[in-house]
């Protein structure tokens, strides 16, 4: 813990300081809290992060534009199709590459079932975190079989380095697609028997609804995104509102909370939407697999990709939000700049401001809920 | 009659310690106040019988929770140690022998080393009152049940002990949570056993199983509603006091690593945990006796039980069975539901609990009254909520069973090959 | 909206001059650090504008004389993005903190002041978010070099590869 951090409380008034973390069963990686406490009930809550700063950006301005790649990966492990597609896009945009559709569409293929993958942990770990470790092992179970597949699809179950600058890795093996709709045919029966278990059990709503209310404009003001920004009320998601890739040709819905047993933006919307957007995930991924083009995976580009000078931001809707790539370039064979923006970073500024007055429980399922993963938030 | 050597007045009762006492004061010849040692002497023996059959308890229960945690969770549980991972708990147990003994070194010295004693010995203590069968209890006090409740108010001095004494915030909290939940929870507990005791006339636990019968609509529990209304009081009040879930907040592991026993390891640890393991019992054993009918066979009248070895033995076995089925419900609990908070296990306790406990004592003293002018309206009602109890269980496993059909389950697992 | 017509509104309402246009694949709106703040509370609230998400703010060390703060908005309700661009010197980097206009700015102008030393005068708790208090230096800029130790653990080794069997073979060309 950082000593300056103790110019961010009040210490004359005697209430404990707590550090709840770094190493905590609950904390989504390696984050410390410092909090304020009288009791159970909190004064002030401040987050510490970098424990897992690995200096990414400056490690992409000494590789080529190519070589980065597997590097995305690390941005959020459990995301990892995101990373690699949203620089992937971003480069692109700045070499004017056009993306094949084959491509594109086995980009959207794996996204969404590493969307669907990645709420399977969130979620998992919510009701963790709330004490009901059933559901978690579930969850896991689940995942294991978009693991396998993804396995087939590039030959890696966490970090899968598939997408490249022009296109994709791999091309789908045969029988592929059978094993994706086997998959998909009892994932929903599994979603329905997951609400069942825990989305709609009286204990686990009476933790998390109106709990930690984040109002929608709270959560714009502080830069919220993706489930979290869509649990308070925004209706804002990138795969509609700044449309890439093939989403357009795609049918789905953006879940909004709704606040059914609670207010707007509490943890259980946060929770439902995650669970309602596994359901569309699986939509989109039949779609994606129905309407597969033929053609190449990957377009001609050049061996050493060395872009024009000039910069491009690029954003894809990751499973925790917006994942940014701010890409610049001097014309040379590495990135002058590379700028990851992730979904959780800005999770982690709204903590503070939420956390008078709550418990240490709340403060708990409030973390849990926001689906926050360390090393996104430090790179 | 000496063999009531903690009984003063009321029905002659037999129990162990004075059995046994007496045998040895007749074979010893001791007389006057030296008699008093060979009472002692059986204590003794009867203490460590009974610390055997904790022990036995204990470890295996933990076997029981690990795989039926396992099959809830679609995976196997411990299956290395022993046939089916049945000595794992004997692998734990050594383990946790053999490491340093470690003390922090802020940590209260005298307290810290304290504390998890306390604890094992409010856990203990109760074992005294408890009924194995018509003629096995170690003392059979006529106090039995108010004995139970105080005694395991000594668990809550050794939790703030513990919690304080390990010098860590932390542990402080979980300390407090854990206090605060268990004296807060002895209020419901105490007033719905009171239900059982109104009906029994006795305080004392043998008196309250034999105030029963064998027969379902013979036990308190189906008496009346109240009475079964108790009973669901008392499970989850004694849930409560066990620090099982739904209630474990004192052991959160996501909040506070482990509450007040995070920095005790090795024996102290094991102390701890072993009381928490044997608490199982406890809240099973004490349900069973006061509302299903303890230890009673059907059609078996508790003197012609108590006299006979093998009714003895057959009363044991139910006994066990529906304490062990208690204890079941109880693990397969833990697995399911998530924790409840702290402010909100308060109100429970305060706002729903105690006031439903109240009306539930109230009742059954009503409808004593009325059922004694209309005996026969009284085992009908008591036939009726027997039924009514086993529909209810029977539509658990019914419905169970119509979800798992629903979801297609057969092919769904066949699928994961 | 375009960044060309955006400019144009932010001229009007502040005075000619305030905003110009970067040119580049997605052209820019450049402002000058000491009208950044009315400047982003203009394109918050103006009704034609309403840039209320503020989603991305990253610093730019442009060697030798210069650094650049980008701000990238998007307005939720209009469906439209900027790009805001405001320029700094190199030896004393420092940008009106727009922390009051977002608060969502704030922990990113604090990793912008951590890897490249950029102060943002208006910040409530400028101090470092991704390296310890201790690190001297900021990574991100040009001309970093890590210090030799840090806390006494030397941060070069000197070989990084010892053979212990065998040769490497010699490293291929192209």
């Amino acid at each position: 813990m950082d000593r300056s951090i103790l110019q961010r409380f009040d210490l004359t008034g005697g209430e404990m300081l707590l550090n709840m973390g770094p190493q905590h069963p609950s904390t989504h990686g390696v984050i410390n809290f410092v909090i304020q406490a009288d009791g159970e009930v909190m004064q002030k809550a401040v987050p510490e992060v970098g424990y897992l700063h690995r200096g990414m950006e400056k490690i992409a301005e000494g590789m080529t534009w190519a070589g980065f790649m597997p590097f995305t990966d690390r941005i959020d492990y459990l995301g990892a199709m995101f990373a690699n597609q949203g620089y992937a896009m971003a480069v692109e945009r700045l070499l004017g590459v056009e993306v094949p559709r084959r491509a594109e569409h086995l980009r959207v293929l794996a996204c969404e079932l590493n969307r669907i993958a990645s709420h399977l942990i969130g979620l998992g770990s919510m009701a963790l975190d709330l004490g009901a470790s059933t559901p978690f092992t579930h969850a896991i179970r689940e995942r294991e079989a978009i693991n396998d597949l993804t396995e087939e699809l590039c030959g890696a179950r966490l970090t899968y380095n598939y997408a490249r600058v022009g296109g994709v890795s791999h091309d789908i093996p045969s029988g592929f697609d059978a094993r994706v709709k086997r998959f998909l045919d009892r994932f929903l029966p599994f979603v329905d028997e997951f609400d069942r278990l825990i989305t709609r059990n009286e204990i686990f709503v009476k933790r998390s609804a109106s709990v930690a209310v984040i109002t929608a404009a709270e959560a714009i003001a502080h830069g919220l995104a993706g489930p979290n920004l869509r649990a308070s009320g925004v209706d804002w998601d990138l795969r509609r509102d700044e449309p890439y890739s093939v989403y357009p040709e795609m049918e789905f819905d953006v879940p909004l909370g709704r606040g059914e047993r609670g207010v707007v933006g509490d943890c259980y919307d946060r929770f439902v939407v995650r669970v309602e957007e596994m359901r569309q995930s699986a939509r989109i991924v039949r779609q994606a697999l129905g309407g597969l083009p033929a053609g190449d995976i990957q377009a001609k580009v050049p061996r050493k990709i060395k872009p024009a000078p000039g910069s491009c931001y690029a954003a894809v809707e990751s499973a925790r939000g917006e994942m940014g790539f701010y890409v610049v370039s001097d014309g040379g064979p590495e990135p002058y700049r590379v700028k990851i923006r992730c979904g959780s970073f800005t999770a982690m500024t709204i903590i503070e401001h939420k956390s008078p007055g709550l418990m240490i429980a709340d403060l708990v399922a409030l973390f849990a809920s926001l689906d926050v993963v360390a090393p996104e938030v430090d790179r | 009659m000496t063999g009531t050597l903690l009984a003063t007045g009321g029905a002659p009762r037999t129990d162990l310690v004075g059995t046994l006492g007496d045998w040895a004061v007749r074979i010893t010849g001791l007389s006057g106040w030296k008699s008093g040692l060979a009472y002692l002497g059986a204590m003794v023996v009867v203490a460590a019988l009974l610390l055997a059959f904790v022990a036995l308890f204990a470890g295996p229960v933990t076997w029981v929770e690990r795989r039926v945690a396992g099959r809830m969770q679609s995976r196997i549980g411990p299956n290395r140690v022993g046939p089916h991972g049945f000595l794992q708990w004997l692998a734990d147990g050594l383990k946790n022998l053999l490491k340093e003994d470690l003390v922090p070194r802020e940590a209260d010295p005298v307290l810290f080393r304290l504390a998890p004693y306390f604890v094992w010995a409010g856990m203990f203590g109760t074992f005294a009152v408890l009924p194995f069968s018509a003629a096995w209890i170690a003392a059979d006090a006529s106090i039995g049940i108010l004995y139970v409740m105080a005694i395991t108010a000594l668990v809550v001095v050794g939790l703030i002990m513990g919690g304080w004494a390990s010098n860590s915030k932390w542990s402080l909290l979980g300390g407090m949570r854990s206090a605060a939940q268990i004296v807060s929870y002895e209020i419901p507990t105490a007033l719905a056993i009171l239900c059982p005791v109104l009906v029994a006339g006795s305080l004392s636990t043998q008196d309250i199983i034999r105030a029963q019968g064998g027969w379902p609509w013979q036990w308190i529990a189906f008496h009346d509603p109240f009475c079964l209304a108790a009973l669901v009081v008392f499970f989850i009040a004694s849930l409560a006091e066990g620090n099982r879930t739904p209630f474990d907040i004192p052991e959160a592991e996501s909040e506070l690593v482990s509450g007040y026993n995070t920095e005790y390891s090795g024996f102290r640890f094991l102390a701890f945990l072993f009381a928490e393991w044997a608490n199982l019992w406890i809240m099973g054993a004490v349900a069973t006796l006061a509302f299903l009918g303890g230890w009673q066979l059907p059609g078996v009248p508790a003197d012609v039980q108590a006299a006979s070895i093998l009714l003895n033995v057959a009363g044991m076995a139910v006994f066990v069975g529906k304490t062990s089925v208690l204890v079941l419900v109880i693990i397969h609990l833990r697995w399911t539901l998530p924790r409840i908070r702290v402010d909100q296990m308060m109100n429970i306790c305060w706002k729903y609990l105690v006031p439903i406990s109240f009306v539930c004592l109230l009742g059954a003293a009503g409808w004593m009254l009325v059922a004694r002018k209309l005996p026969r309206a009284g085992v009908a009602a008591s036939v009726a909520l027997s039924i009514a109890g086993a529909a209810l269980v029977l539509s658990l496993f019914v419905r169970a069973r119509w979800n798992r059909l629903r979801m297609g389950a057969a092919a769904y697992w066949k699928q994961l090959t | 909206m375009e960044a060309a017509d955006i400019a144009r509104l932010i001229d009007e309402r502040l005075g000619a001059g305030t905003a110009s246009v970067y040119e580049d694949l997605e052209p820019q709106v450049a402002i000058a650090p000491e009208r950044l703040v009315e400047a982003c509370l203009y394109l918050r609230d103006a009704q034609e504008l309403r840039f209320d998400y503020m989603r991305c703010l990253t610093g730019l060390d442009l060697p030798p004389d210069a650094m650049a703060v980008v701000i990238h908005l998007v307005s939720t309700v209009l469906k439209h993005r900027l790009i805001l661009r405001v320029e700094t010197s190199r030896e004393r980097p420092s940008v009106p903190s727009v922390e009051g206009v977002w608060p969502g700015a704030g922990w990113f102008e604090r990793e912008v002041f951590d890897l490249l030393g950029v102060d943002f005068p208006g910040n409530r708790d400028l101090r470092r978010i991704l390296l310890p208090d201790e690190w001297i230096g900021h990574p991100l800029r040009k001309d970093y070099r890590e210090s030799r130790a840090f806390f006494n653990i030397p941060t070069r080794r000197a070989e990084s590869i010892r053979v212990v069997h065998g040769s490497v073979p010699p490293a291929e060309e192209g």
